[in-house]
């Protein structure tokens, strides 16, 4: 997997993922995801070129969302495809994890 | 549609391979999309189950997995000469209400349970048979 990540305005950070997000994709990207987001409060991830999602996938989702609303921040996911998005709504995460179809959403979303 | 066979090590590094086997296997017999996906999820799932909690000791063990087309959709049966563990008897996780409580655990045993739209287990001959049937439900202008 590849991931990218971007500052915008208002203490925005963008992190953009793509590529196949089961065990050996999600091991490729967890310790950088993990690192871009440590002291954020707004993160928008832009699942658009994900095209498949694992639960260990959700696993490392669930586990950075939770890290940032424990700071108070929030974490919402941009545009996954049907594939992933219905995995997403199949195990539950989409009422956990606000999932947003346009990026003006996203970022009203994340706004503290 | 013959039966399609594989057989994979119980080692992660495997679980690309059935990926890449499951979507020659598709296309070779024109699956639908979905089906194609529902089938790479709960064949990711309940593999990665096996191979991380099925074995006691640190051998190399085979796995077989086998496609069948149904009539509405595919099938796999996945065998391994793990111990007994029947996934329709595990228990369920009910989905997390709160972030805060949202445990990481039973992930993927929700995932097959939702996808497959049928699910057999039996234990023959010191072997598990896990059978899933996966069927379309997104509407077509979905896929």
């Amino acid at each position: 997997m590849n991931i990218e990540s971007e500052t915008l305005d208002n203490g925005v950070l963008k992190i953009s993922l793509a590529g196949r997000m089961d065990v050996q994709g999600t091991q490729e990207i967890d310790l950088k995801f993990n690192g871009y987001t440590a002291n954020q409060k707004a993160v928008i991830v832009d699942m658009t070129a994900v095209d498949f999602l694992a639960s260990i996938g959700i696993r490392t989702l669930l586990l950075v969302a939770k890290a940032i609303s424990r700071r108070g921040g929030k974490m919402v996911l941009f545009n996954p495809d049907t594939n992933v998005s219905h995995v997403l709504e199949m195990a539950g995460i989409d009422t956990l994890i606000p999932i947003c179809r346009s990026f003006d959403e996203a970022r009203s979303a994340v706004a503290v | 549609m013959p039966v399609e066979r594989l057989i994979i090590n119980n080692d992660v590094s495997e679980l690309r391979r059935v990926t890449d086997w499951l979507r020659a296997s598709a296309a070779a017999s024109a699956l639908p999309a979905e089906i194609l996906h529902k089938l790479d999820v709960c064949a990711n799932e309940a593999l990665i189950n096996i191979i991380s909690y099925a074995y006691e000791d640190t051998r190399r063990h085979e796995i077989t997995v086998e496609l069948n087309a149904t009539p509405h959709g595919a099938s796999l049966v996945i065998r391994d000469d793990g111990k007994p563990f029947d996934l329709l008897a595990a228990p369920a996780t009910a989905a997390p209400a709160s972030l805060e409580e949202a445990a990481v655990g039973g992930l993927g045993i929700r995932l097959i349970r939702r996808l497959a739209t049928r699910l057999y287990y039996r234990r023959e001959n010191g072997v598990n048979v896990l059978s899933l049937e996966t069927e379309r439900t997104l509407q077509p202008s979905d896929a």
